[in-house]
């Protein structure tokens, strides 16, 4: 039984071994890097009978194939990729059971941006300074600090059995994150932003209609996911999972946490909205 | 205590977000960094704190807000700020070994040049000051030093680079930094060292904490 493991065959444009985070070290450094969607991520665990902080495989945009070694209770959140599981169409936010030998296909979405992959026992990856999650800047965590390859062989943690459900509805998206005002606020209200080429894990850079603002000499300070930077360009920079742990542009807001998930399901191109959160 | 609260001032509180707290000290000056890393270090072991993160002059609290609320938060810090222990923090000095210009520092040239130095002049005056350690941040490991030589002061690049070397020793306004990673970067890169700056199977996994003395050593 201890011999529990899944195979990547195909990994897509980028698959990352990701928890909740790794918390408590940003005064080192160290950023939290956990799901860009801790919505689906949480929902996955809990489909299929994981802890709630129970590593899982976050897959950006589809395209991929992984084959399980031994029987597990699977489920995917997210970005529906129009799975397959041994060729059978397997959806998205319900729970599935897979024999030894099993393939899972993912394709492209045609919406959504990223898809959590959880497996009942969760991703047996070390833990490194207290978390599983992949930390790419400083190469920790997950599988070697790096993204999934073809041939990765993932361990998964002892088989549970306790879910409580099935299936569940996907929560609605409508990409309006709710915020709290900090003083160049004024600069993110009434009007929409395009989410830019330039948006990774670290930050998504937001386009718009935009002034140019000159920022004096700022004294560095402590930044987290959910932050909204304006650099002198004044286009506003969403920081996100694997955002750096201190900063030096002027803040125009935060994204509230509840709503923070959104921004990790949002394409290139897509239209966001900022309204005032009290 | 009251005559500390004249010596220190009286700090701002800014809440920021849903679960965290900034403490804005009335400047960023040695004096007032080292009462943020005694407090820093007090606060890190009071219960439902997720984070406390020094900045220049600034104390960030990330606090768990179902358990904890943020006005009696913000009075115990306000108590801490004013009863910080003056005792310093055990001074370690760290020395770093730089291989300086060419290749392993490629703004050393233009560095020295815009400072009217010599190259050697300016690695004499890099490696010949002492530098304490004012925060971590940015990356994991990456060191603000404070104590650069003001004739090297120089503003950050126009554009910063897509990709520094891991290693890469870099300065810019009044501070000097060793790049754990190779990451973006605006800052000069005068030099490059071996030292391995972050190791996440040391304890702590960062190389330089804050009060820690810096002297970097050409080779």
């Amino acid at each position: 039984m201890s011999d529990r493991a899944i195979t990547i065959e195909r990994p897509g444009l980028q698959s990352l071994v990701v928890d909740r985070g790794r918390f408590g070290l940003r005064h080192q450094g160290v950023g939290w890097c956990g799901a860009m969607d801790l919505r689906s991520y949480a929902i996955a665990n809990e489909l299929t009978g994981n802890a709630p902080g129970a590593a899982a495989i976050e897959i950006v945009l589809g395209d991929v194939i992984v084959r399980f070694d031994a029987p597990a209770r699977l489920a995917l959140a997210g970005a529906d990729c129009d799975a397959t599981l041994d060729g059978e169409p397997m959806s998205t936010w319900t729970a599935h059971a897979a024999h030894a030998g099993s393939r899972l296909v993912l394709h492209r979405p045609r919406a959504w941006m990223r898809t959590i992959l959880a497996v009942d026992g969760g991703i047996d990856v070390p833990v490194v300074l207290g978390s599983r999650t992949t930390d790419l800047t400083a190469a920790m965590g997950g599988c070697a600090g790096r993204a999934l390859r073809a041939g990765d062989r993932l361990k998964l943690g002892p088989a549970c059995r306790n879910a409580m459900h099935a299936s569940v509805s996907p929560p609605p998206i409508d990409f309006v994150l709710r915020t709290i005002a900090q003083p160049l606020a004024d600069r993110l209200w009434d009007r929409e932003w395009i989410v830019g080429h330039q948006s990774n894990r670290m930050g998504y850079r937001l386009q718009g209609e935009v002034t140019a603002h000159e920022i004096g000499a700022m004294r560095s300070h402590a930044v987290f996911p959910g932050f909204i930077q304006l650099p002198p360009s004044g286009e506003p920079i969403v920081l996100m999972s694997d955002a750096q742990t201190t900063g030096g542009y002027p803040l125009a807001g935060v994204v509230i946490e509840e709503d923070l998930w959104m921004l990790g399901q949002a394409p290139i191109g897509a239209t966001v909205r900022f309204v005032r959160w009290e | 205590m009251a005559f500390l609260m004249e010596d220190f001032g009286t700090p701002n509180f800014r809440r920021i977000g849903q679960s965290a707290i900034m403490l804005e000290c009335a400047d960023a000056s040695m004096p007032q960094q080292r009462r943020l890393w005694t407090l820093a270090r007090e606060a890190r072991g009071w219960t439902h704190i997720h984070e406390a993160v020094i900045g220049a002059g600034n104390l960030t609290i990330v606090f768990d807000r179902h358990a904890l609320d943020v006005e009696s938060l913000r009075a115990q810090l306000e108590t801490g700020w004013a009863d910080a222990p003056h005792e310093r923090l055990e001074e370690r000095t760290v020395e770093i070994a730089v291989h300086y210009g060419g290749n392993d520092g490629i703004d050393l040239r233009e560095v020295a040049h815009a400072c009217g130095l010599s190259e050697e002049e300016a690695i004499a005056l890099h490696a010949g000051a002492n530098y304490v350690v004012s925060f971590v941040g940015f990356l994991p490991g990456f060191a603000y030093l404070d104590g650069l030589d003001d004739r090297l002061h120089r503003p950050r690049r126009a554009q910063p680079r897509a990709r520094v070397p891991a290693g890469s020793v870099a300065i810019a306004g009044a501070q000097s930094g060793v790049y754990p990673f190779e990451s973006p970067g605006g800052w000069h890169l005068i030099g490059r060292t071996d030292a391995r700056v972050f190791d996440p199977s040391r304890e702590p996994a960062a190389l330089l904490q804050p009060g820690d003395r810096v002297r970097f050593v050409p080779v």
